[in-house]
């Protein structure tokens, strides 16, 4: 047998850039044990377009979904069921035909999923052959942050079978599209999820972001930023602009999962600020969406 | 005299002629690629040069590891690494070491072929096409820590 690391001095090349190279990534020491991502997949739908008759009108993208979701079956990944879950929405009544327009923002928040995943099946039809054109795109449920993109083609074929032909267009990307997600997902977890966090006063107020606070005698902006500056993930964030009545952060980096290995909540977040802000003598207000969260000093 | 000096030009040219020829050692280079993947294989074409036949063959299919691991091999099913160059470590040095001279990774080989071979300088020449169970295999890494599991 033949080895790549030896101490013959002629396999001395062979074992010095098999070394450098397996210089690796590698996870060091084990961790905690986290959760994996929830992930749903769902059709394209244009607006006003309801989800469930997308679904069950289209064989296509039912085929596609299908074979999505055996993609992420194949890494040991679990997805949330779309129709099970049209199904439980619909249950509980929030679902309505006069609510198409919300409906995908409903199930996708009332699905839990971490990552959601639409999927687009198109037919091309040419005197040269019938193909499929499918386009996967993810999304991070929590902030709406695009993950990964694949367009995928099928190869030509004199054939109207075309569930065989998407079966073909979703296996040549999907790995690529995975890993992407994976990659994504990966810097996610090492950098933390980006919010957008809004500070300001309300209308009347007494006081604004000069007012001096707390023992020490800080200035309330100050006040804010140094609370940012030790709440943030890795203690990460950017200040788009301060006004007088205004402080914007663009990016507060917050973790994806708490200590328990629960998703990490962006209301916990909001709730610490306000408590911070309630030991300083401030009452205030918060509004949350999707990934912004504003805080209004009463 | 001239006579004597040219007695040792052709011993010295003698003994320069038989001497063995330096090994060829292994070189990770990006000349993998991708002839056809489905969602579990790929197949790849790889050039390689080496001191034997089997010198070779074996570097051709450590070298279709290695791109796999480190660089991703293009218009295939793993494009982009499966160990991303930022998370380097020396712990798994070792491991890899093991996983080639121990003949691990032939697990995953699903087929091997010298497609074509030619010899110069003592120097062996191949193409080969190689066929590796990419889903198996990324599950062997995981399965040993050496890769995160998707989403971990």
């Amino acid at each position: 047998m033949k080895t790549i690391c030896t101490l013959v001095p002629g396999c001395y090349l062979m074992t010095f850039s098999i070394l450098v190279s397996a210089q690796t990534e590698v996870t060091t020491a084990p961790e905690a044990k986290t959760l994996q991502p929830t992930i749903m997949v769902i059709p394209f739908t244009r607006e006003g377009q309801s989800l469930r008759s997308k679904y069950e009108s289209d064989e296509l993208v039912r085929v596609a979904i299908t074979k999505v979701k055996e993609g992420f079956d194949t890494r040991g990944v679990n997805t949330i069921d779309l129709r099970a879950k049209l199904k439980q929405t619909s249950n509980n009544e929030v679902l309505q035909e006069d609510q198409k327009s919300d409906m995908k923002d409903e199930v996708i928040a009332l699905s839990g999923a971490d990552i959601y995943v639409e999927v687009e099946a198109n037919k091309n039809l040419s005197s040269s052959g019938n193909s499929v054109t499918l386009i996967m795109t993810s999304f991070d449920a929590f902030s709406g942050e695009s993950y990964s993109n694949k367009v995928a083609n099928s190869p030509k074929f004199y054939t109207d079978n075309y569930e065989k032909l998407i079966m073909n267009a979703v296996e040549s990307e999907i790995d690529n599209f995975l890993n992407t997600i994976n990659e994504k997902f990966a810097d996610l977890r090492e950098n933390g999820r980006t919010v957008v966090l809004s500070v300001g006063i309300l209308e009347g107020s007494v006081h604004d972001f000069d007012s001096e606070v707390g023992s020490s005698g800080a200035l309330l902006s100050d006040a804010i930023e140094d609370w940012v500056l030790e709440n943030a993930f890795k203690n990460y964030y950017h200040i788009q602009g301060t006004t007088s009545n205004k402080i914007i952060f663009d990016i507060v980096k917050v973790p994806l999962k708490d200590a328990r290995g629960n998703n990490y909540r962006i209301s916990s977040f909001a709730a610490t600020l306000r408590s911070y802000l309630d030991s300083l003598g401030l009452k205030s207000e918060r509004t949350i969406n999707g990934n912004n969260v504003t805080i209004t000093i009463l | 005299m001239k006579l004597l000096i040219g007695y040792i030009l052709i011993f010295a040219l003698g003994v320069m002629s038989c001497s063995t020829p330096t090994k060829l050692g292994y070189e990770r280079t990006g000349e993998v690629r991708c002839i056809s993947h489905d969602n579990r294989t790929a197949t790849f074409d790889v050039n390689t040069v080496g001191s034997s036949l089997s010198d070779a063959t074996f570097y051709a299919e450590v070298k279709s590891f290695e791109n796999l691991l480190y660089k991703g091999v293009p218009d295939s099913n793993q494009e982009i690494p499966l160990i991303s160059s930022d998370k380097r470590t020396e712990s798994t040095d070792a491991y890899f070491v093991e996983f080639f001279n121990d003949g691990i990774y032939r697990q995953f080989v699903t087929a091997s072929d010298v497609r074509s071979h030619r010899v110069s300088d003592n120097n062996h020449f191949i193409n080969q096409r190689i066929t590796i169970d990419i889903t198996a295999f990324r599950k062997h890494l995981e399965d040993q820590q050496i890769i995160r599991k998707f989403g971990q």
